[in-house]
């Protein structure tokens, strides 16, 4: 079937197979490989990205769903390379370590940190309740979360 | 761009991301009973085409593999829920998986070896074996018990699967006479050697090129039969092949950790001094034991005097095959075993003796160094535990407090190899032991830069290539930063020297220079970790973490970023073992988690905020002066969460995680 | 690595057409967020000749609030009725229990209609809905038919909604002024299955219960379940009738030793929080 999604201002059409997982649409349709399958059942978040503005789990949904839609991924969230603040505070604070999560993280955090000024550590883990970060045990990607909520979008 | 900086911005190059003209994608069609005679295969590769046997590689790597050898398709019988049975490709992932549903595997199911008493009970799963002893130790010798009283207890430790982030892969292209790997892995010389036994091939007919590693924690170590399948794949087709991992795959197929069970008698003086210690360590090793898996009771058993000057020891350790998937090494790998054995001892004397737990390890805590009966050699540790006492502010604690106190012994055996190339104004290195990110790149560039006099701008690590570098051995058993740290310093030097002798700036020159590090343990790269954690109840009176302090000592601290991460990433993982995260299996030995969320990896809303103080006492005898880290948070992390959680419940923990209800 | 089988999909432009499709295709898989339907496909749990996607009907959308009465569509994510500024104690209850849906992102994909109807006894808007006293409005192609959530829950993972069917819409009264409402979700993993949920919903006045309902959900339970407690209407609010409903609703108890704790303790659970609910309620009453 026919379908076109803008993914980061561009549209891609392409004629899939129905079957075709919105993730593997990003990933191999697209070539942007940045979105990241890690659990393939909707737990985990590597493979995050916005949908609408919203973001979503793109391994839990066809490409078909998504036909038309406006879809953000890690590659689009900040220009060239630029970061946005959430990318520039885990940079500056070296909180990752395999990174795998990165994406994901980075995508939620930017858009819940668009949604709420001042939030306190129990929200922002709340917020991230989604996505799951095996290395650090969140402290440190917390902690620079935080640290970019209080600075200037 | 920086390596961070290019996974922040999606520009990571995992095994998933590999694109290569031609790609081949392989499907494993696997064994849904955990025991069973195979009837028949129709479709696919199996057994009945080709098959490989898989020796000892990874972490734990030694001579020889007593025992069953692993087959990479299961052959006349299964022996695992998972196993792999057959093998099929094509040139698109979702008509592989297509193909894979499309096998026929008829096996006759029989009544399965699950539990530990039924390993000692029944026959052995594998008709070649006289028994289900896989391996036996003792270790320390017989002692007649003194003391005024003892204490004795069994505790258990569930399986607990590695679930990094980043399933397994592979990219396996044979090519004119070359078998060309790019994989997600803690050491491409592993995976060389292993590929290299099993596949027949020689050595340098391979070579392996680490991807950017999503996570390991022990289960990237080892050669797999899916890897030696792929490249067999590879091999026959000319084509590359790409294998990767699901996470059901991985939650019934991969190597899982723990599975340990100790059943301990503690004999002390009424006055709280610990006498002698008695026991038994069983392990679980699953279907298959490589040298990790034969020789984990014994290594357990040698850790568990810890800290503590306990004159007599007479521990018996033995490994016992059953119909589940081989037993891997995951974050401690026979560490935090020891530590949860003993501190559980240990608690359990002092609620006998009604002596406050940390009265009780100052009492018997090393005061200079000790020889254990059990060979283990460490250096006096009752200073450290006193200053932590204090720096912690475990003395003002309330209540639903829990403390450990145990020694974290790094993996150095082997040493390790680096490379150091000076060319263009740049300078590379790669490290023997495979960096997946753990923050490696912190201290090596660190190291060499403060060496050398390069600024760190100047200096790259690169990821793990047995072309760039020949030889070395991996990343595990908190090792790299005494370990690889010690062998890129000694290449540092050495380039440092070469540029001198030129007479030139290091960065002017064109230097390389590898080296082969060899290290053996002495009590200087012994840690101690006292873990201080604070529960309470929540609202339906289940047992929360508040907060978990860690003050470690790792020697001369090279990096704290680096440091702190790993601390916290251990600490996580010790809350989530204590309390939901397990691997288990029903009677059939079918695996119950079978998602990432029912095997209980936690999630940022699960945990406490963690303190992480870095203590230093005195420095290893390396180059750097460090100590190991890596696994310090489980090995710290696990007696002392449970302790906590036991004080503010009332009810002794004896099994891990607790069972709701009964504990 | 998990793909789904090959399908054949269809997006109708109307309920209408949507309907039409079921009854031509009975063995279909109806898909909306996605996260239930795509997840099942990707573990090849159903075999499915059709996927309708009825997740852009624009009649399955909207929370409508008309003469005291909620009509919400049952293509509506469930972050809509979480982030909806209805204010009164039915809807907050709702909202309660639509923020304790899976995660930030689950939420963002899937929709009410799919909470309701999978039936998984962990899901929050099931006992939430029963104590509302939830009519679902369900269509078929020839018509359609209002139950009541009470009579829709035939056991884990069942409903009475039949292959030819589509919920259209939930519709609930505001119970309005005087009532207080209770939700808690108990958990042992994170996105794994919970061990029990109670919903409830309650009057007082004067001292004496006017109103109040309860609902356990949860595996201890494997299906959303009311809990009797009209006996109860009229009595002073005490704690010798709250011990009699805590002992009612742990009786619902099916519980095993597993991975999720003992039978014991999920006794346990369902009377603790029952409890809680009662007390939530009750509130200065007692």
């Amino acid at each position: 079937m026919k379908v076109k999604i803008n993914v980061n201002g561009e549209d891609f059409a392409s004629d899939v197979e129905p079957r075709l997982l919105l993730v593997d649409f990003l990933r191999d349709t697209a070539g942007l490989t940045g979105t990241h399958v890690g659990c393939e059942t909707g737990s985990c978040g590597s493979c995050t990205v916005l949908l609408d503005g919203r973001p979503v789990k793109s391994c839990l949904m066809l490409a078909a769903q998504a036909d038309g839609s406006r879809i953000i991924t890690i590659e689009g969230i900040s220009k060239g390379e630029s970061m946005n603040r959430v990318q520039k505070s885990l940079s500056e604070s070296k909180a990752l370590q395999c990174g795998f999560c990165a994406p994901g993280i980075v995508i939620t955090a930017s858009w819940f940190l668009d949604k709420n000024e001042n939030p306190d550590e129990g929200e922002i883990r709340e917020a991230l309740s989604g996505n799951i970060c095996r290395c650090t045990g969140y402290q440190p990607v917390v902690d620079a979360v935080l640290k970019a909520s209080k600075e200037v979008k | 761009m920086e390596y961070t900086d290019r996974l922040i911005k999606g520009h990571g190059k995992y095994v998933a991301d590999i694109a290569l003209p031609e790609m081949l994608y392989m499907e494993v069609v696997r064994s849904k009973v955990a025991r069973g005679n195979i009837v028949s295969v129709k479709g696919g590769i199996s057994a009945s085409d080709k098959n490989f046997y898989l020796g000892s590689s990874g972490e734990g790597y030694g001579e020889g593999n007593a025992g069953v050898k692993q087959p990479a398709f299961a052959e006349k019988y299964v022996s695992y829920y998972g196993q792999p049975v057959a093998a099929v490709y094509s040139s698109s992932k979702y008509a592989a998986k297509d193909l894979a549903e499309s096998v026929e595997i008829k096996i006759e199911p029989l009544e399965p070896v699950v539990t530990l008493d039924q390993a000692l009970k029944l026959p052995s799963i594998h008709p070649s074996m006289g028994s289900n002893r896989a391996s036996e130790f003792t270790l320390g010798s017989e002692f007649a018990e003194k003391g005024d009283i003892s204490v004795e207890d069994e505790l258990y430790l569930e399986r607990v699967v590695t679930d990094p982030l980043e399933t397994r892969g592979i990219v396996s292209l044979y090519r004119d006479g070359v078998l060309n790997v790019w994989i997600s892995t803690q050491s491409v010389y592993s995976i060389r050697d292993g590929l290299s036994a099993a596949l027949g091939l020689p050595r340098d007919a391979l070579r392996v090129m680490q991807a950017d590693t999503g996570g390991a924690f022990g289960s990237k170590s080892a050669v797999y039969p899916e890897y030696v399948i792929a490249s067999y794949i590879s091999m026959k087709t000319g084509k590359p092949v790409k294998w990767t991992e699901s996470r059901e795959e991985h939650l019934m197929a991969s190597r899982p950790g723990r599975g340990a069970l100790g059943r301990l008698r503690l004999s002390a003086t009424k006055d709280g001094k610990i006498v002698g210690l008695k026991g038994e360590v069983v392990v679980d090793i699953g279907a298959y034991g490589d040298m990790l898996g034969l020789n984990s009771p014994a290594w357990i058993a040698r850790q568990l005097t810890g800290p503590y000057a306990i004159p007599n020891a007479y521990l018996k350790a033995t490994a016992l095959y059953t119909n589940k998937a081989p037993l891997g090494p995951y974050r401690g790998a026979g560490r935090p075993e020891a530590s949860f054995f003993m501190e559980r001892m240990i608690d359990l004397l002092a609620d006998k003796l009604g002596i406050d737990p940390a009265e009780l390890r100052l009492k018997n805590a090393t005061e200079s160094t000790f020889n254990s009966p059990l060979g283990l050699v460490v250096n006096a540790s009752r200073q450290f535990l006193e200053r932590g006492l204090r720096e912690t502010g475990y003395w003002d604690m309330g209540a639903g407090k829990g403390l450990s106190f145990f020694v974290l012994i790094p993996a150095v055996f082997g040493g390790e190899s680096a490379r150091i190339s000076v060319k263009d104004g740049r300078i590379n290195i790669w490290l023997g032991g495979n960096a997946h990110w753990q923050r490696h790149e912190l201290f090596v560039k660190k190291i060499v830069s403060e060496v050398t006099g390069v600024p760190e701008e100047y200096i790259e690590l690169n990821k793990g290539n047995t072309g760039e570098l020949g030889y070395g051995v991996g990343t595990w058993g908190s090792r790299s930063a005494i370990a690889a740290g010690q062998a890129v310093y000694r290449a540092a030097l050495k380039i440092r020297e070469m540029a001198e002798k030129e007479g030139k700036d290091v960065l002017s020159g064109s230097y390389d220079y590898s080296v082969m590090e060899n290290m053996t343990l002495d009590p200087s790269m012994i840690s101690f970790l006292l873990t201080v954690t604070s529960a309470n109840l929540n609202e339906v009176g289940d047992p929360v973490i508040k907060s978990c302090t860690a003050f470690y000592d790792v020697g001369e601290p090279l990096s704290k970023t680096s440091i702190t991460g790993q601390i916290t990433g251990g600490l996580a993982q010790a809350v989530s073992e204590v309390l939901f995260e397990s691997q288990t299996y029903d009677q059939k030995g079918k695996p119950e988690a079978q998602t990432i969320s029912e095997a209980g990896v936690p999630y940022a809303h699960q945990l406490p905020k963690f303190r992480v103080i870095i203590a230093q006492e005195g420095k290893s005898g390396t180059l750097h002066g460090a100590k190991g880290v890596g696994e310090a948070g489980t090995v710290g992390g696990l007696p002392s969460i449970t302790r906590a959680v036991e004080s503010i419940t009332g009810k002794r923990i004896r099994k891990l995680p607790v069972m709701y209800g009964t504990q | 690595m998990l793909y789904p089988p090959q399908i054949n999909y269809e997006r109708p432009e109307s309920l209408s057409e949507a309907l039409s499709l079921l009854n031509d295709h009975p063995w279909s898989l109806i898909m909306a967020g996605g996260t239930i339907s795509v997840l099942s496909l990707k573990k090849r749990a159903v075999n499915a000749e059709l996927v309708v996607d009825i997740g852009r009907l624009h009649e399955l959308k909207g929370i409508d609030f008309r003469d005291g009465r909620y009509r919400i569509g049952s293509a509506v994510k469930i972050y809509e009725i979480a982030e909806s500024g209805f204010e009164g104690p039915g809807f907050s209850l709702l909202r309660q229990a639509a923020s304790s849906v899976g995660d930030p992102l689950l939420r963002n994909m899937g929709t009410v209609g799919g909470n309701v109807c999978l039936g998984d006894p962990s899901n929050d808007l099931p006992p939430a809905l029963l104590v509302l006293g939830a009519e679902l409005n369900v269509v078929n192609h020839a018509g359609a038919r209002n139950l009541n959530i009470s009579d829709f829950y035939k056991g884990p993972f069942r409903t009475s909604l039949a292959k030819n069917e589509i919920l259209d819409s939930i519709n609930f009264s505001e119970p309005g002024k005087g009532y207080r409402w209770f939700y808690y979700k108990h958990y042992i993993r994170h996105l794994d299955h919970s061990v029990v949920n109670v919903a409830a919903l309650g009057k007082v006045i004067g001292g004496r219960i006017a109103d109040l309902r309860i609902a356990v959900g949860g595996m201890s339970v494997r299906v959303p379940t009311p809990i009797e407690t009209s006996w109860a209407v009229g009595k002073h609010a005490s704690h010798e009738e709250l011990s009699r409903i805590v002992k009612s609703a742990s009786e619902k108890c099916l519980c095993t030793d597993d991975r999720q704790g003992s039978a014991e303790y999920k006794k346990r659970m369902i009377e603790k929080i029952t409890q809680m609910a009662l007390l939530s309620v009750m509130g200065d009453a007692l």
